[in-house]
């Protein structure tokens, strides 16, 4: 199970995602797809590549930071969305690794109308929390 | 909030006893009127920013603060060029996000028989929205000389009057600018995407000034102001996905190592260095660069609208009059020198939605403006229109050289949008004979004139303080937005 809700309880001049999942690797998947509804709304169409994805950090929050954006860059250098995702998380015991991998499909500026350039994910009160095996975290994007 | 000690009319302060750890007081300059729409999350911020090693005087949030990542939108800080510390937090994510003010000759009665197609000229000219590209391809080694020179680039390249570059602030360029402090990652943001507005709050707008709004005759004549309807051209943008790639590149590097220089940080958007660390150092660099993209930014826009303007009205730009009044960075850190408690000293100055606000006689103006003061251009929303400020010696000697940057967002997106549709608002402003071009209908109401502060009681506040004095007014006739 996994879910995003879009909010903007916490600051008026940008928009979040609310993140409800039953795993952590769920709980990231919500927030890619909370993000690319937050660009672009949603959208039916099925992916056309595939991209692999490796990311470490030291603590989970960072990790969700750097997955997101990571994705963000992705979108703003060859507008791929995602469409579909594969994501392991593991502990190497130095380093949180996460290794995804995403069907994309590629934005078409002419034909789609996209709706919030997001600049960055922000830290804003960014806290990953577990209760009875149910994750739950809000991210907050900078538009 | 009850700690809050009123200085004088405009004027609060937080002393440092309210939160354990702060090294200076905070200062709110407002009004009445505004002070009681101040969040508390804008005073725990601001407070948390006066606890930053290196902090000098005030922390302070300028009439338009809000809620912001680290500091506040509307905050000013400076630090100890020795002692003090470098925050992404400080500047923001969009890196030397400013504003730029284009005169003409041109009256109002002249440009709306044809505004709608110069409207057309300017959306097709200058890309704007999630997506688009810069009309301008550049290969590696181009965008590189780009990153390092700034506006001079444009100068070299055919983009740029000498005038143009005179009358952007630094002359469109920071010292100290590093291509070696980038990623690639920030690098391909940026590569395609010079000459976009972007979206958002961004936008490129005809406006003109009403009769009854020029508020100093003299001041506005220096600045090429000279009479009620006379048209100018504003745009609102900033480093593009170049400035917001270096942010998160550094917020990530900083926080990793935030242990090791002994900063016990209240928020992680807060995240600092030492200004002379290796990774202040490479920050400051990287930082410079994106400045430097900015300002290139919005310098190739005014080459698009120089063009737009001189196909849609068969005269050259030099004819129609425009010319760059002035450019002015809004998020934005930079090295300055001050009097601390009579003692000379170099700050870094950081302003996080807030503007540059020199009076007259300071070296660092176009020397055309020094018997008055720069000119400070002043964001609105796309109802309200753009405002022109001129900076105060009061502003250097108490506050940094700061001022206001924009109006302040009150109401949020998913509010704005429940209130008014975005092709209900484009029919209301037509009927208010101003001309919206977006390239996204329903987005258009998230940026409703409704959900911003008044920019006229903030210009009241403003002026009211002395930080800058209010020179003329704008109103919108034709809007790009992103």
């Amino acid at each position: 199970m996994r879910k995003y809700e879009i909010t903007d309880k916490h600051t008026c001049s940008d928009i979040g995602v609310e993140l409800v999942a039953d795993s952590l690797e769920e709980l990231y998947i919500a927030g890619a797809e909370g993000l690319f509804f937050v660009i672009c709304g949603s959208s039916t169409n099925a992916g056309t590549k595939r991209l692999k994805i490796t990311l470490e950090s030291d603590d989970h929050e960072q990790l969700l930071i750097d997955w997101l954006s990571e994705l963000i860059y992705y979108f703003d250098t060859n507008g791929y969305v995602g469409t579909d995702y594969s994501l392991r998380i593991t502990n190497t015991g130095r380093h949180l690794q996460l290794e995804a991998d995403i069907d994309v499909r590629e934005f078409n500026v002419e034909n789609e109308t996209a709706a919030h350039e997001i600049k960055a994910v922000t830290y804003y009160k960014l806290a990953i929390e577990e209760l009875n095996g149910q994750f739950t975290c809000h991210v907050v994007f900078d538009l | 909030m009850k700690q809050m000690i009123k200085i004088s009319d405009n004027i609060w302060e937080i002393p440092t006893s309210v939160k354990s750890g702060m090294r200076v007081p905070a200062r709110i300059l407002s009004s009445e009127k505004l002070i009681g729409g101040i969040d508390n999350g804008v005073i725990d911020q601001i407070t948390n920013v006066a606890c930053l090693p290196g902090i000098q005087k005030y922390a302070l949030c300028m009439p338009d603060a809000h809620l912001g990542y680290g500091f506040p939108i509307g905050g000013v800080a400076a630090f100890d060029a020795q002692e003090g510390i470098i925050s992404p937090g400080g500047i923001g994510f969009d890196i030397n996000c400013g504003m730029r003010l284009i005169s003409t000759n041109m009256t109002v009665e002249e440009v709306k028989p044809k505004l709608a197609e110069v409207i057309e000229e300017l959306f097709n000219s200058v890309p704007s929205g999630v997506g688009t590209k810069g009309k301008i391809k550049l290969k590696t080694p181009d965008f590189n000389k780009l990153i390092a020179e700034g506006s001079k680039w444009c100068l070299d390249n055919g983009m740029a009057t000498d005038d143009d570059v005179e009358h952007t602030e630094t002359k469109g360029y920071i010292e100290g600018a590093d291509i070696r402090a980038i990623s690639g990652k920030a690098f391909n943001r940026g590569l395609n995407q010079i000459g976009t507005l972007g979206s958002g709050n961004h936008y490129l707008e005809i406006e003109y000034v009403r009769k009854g709004d020029i508020y100093n005759e003299s001041v506005a004549r220096t600045f090429g102001i000279t009479s009620p309807q006379q048209i100018v051209i504003a745009i609102h943008c900033g480093s593009r996905g170049f400035g917001h790639q270096v942010a998160t590149d550094y917020l990530r590097i900083f926080n990793q190592n935030s242990s090791k220089y002994g900063l016990n940080l209240k928020d992680r958007e807060l995240a600092a260095a030492p200004i002379t660390s290796a990774d202040g150092e490479a920050y400051y660099a990287a930082m410079a660069c994106a400045a430097n993209v900015a300002f290139v930014n919005r310098q190739v826009i005014t080459h698009f609208v120089k063009k737009s303007f001189e196909k849609v009205f068969n005269k050259t730009s030099e004819a129609l009059g425009l010319k760059t009044i002035y450019d002015v960075a809004h998020n934005i850190a930079r090295f300055e020198d001050y009097i601390i408690d009579g003692v000379p000293k170099r700050l870094l100055v950081h302003r996080k939605g807030a503007t540059r606000s020199f009076g007259p006689n300071n070296a660092d103006i176009p020397e055309v403006f020094r018997t008055v003061g720069q000119p400070v251009i002043v964001g609105g929303s796309m109802e309200s229109g753009s405002a022109l400020f001129v900076g105060t010696a009061y502003a250097e000697s108490e506050y940094f050289g700061s001022t206001l940057h924009g109006s302040g967002r009150v109401m949020s997106r998913t509010k704005a949008k429940k209130l008014i549709r975005g092709d209900e608002l484009q029919n209301n402003l037509k009927k208010q004979g101003i001309l919206i071009r977006t390239g996204h209908i329903r987005g258009l109401a998230e940026e409703a004139g409704f959900a911003y502060k008044s920019i006229d009681d903030v210009s009241q506040a403003v002026d009211a303080i002395g930080i800058s004095h209010l020179v003329a007014r704008f109103v919108p006739l034709g809007n790009i937005k992103g």
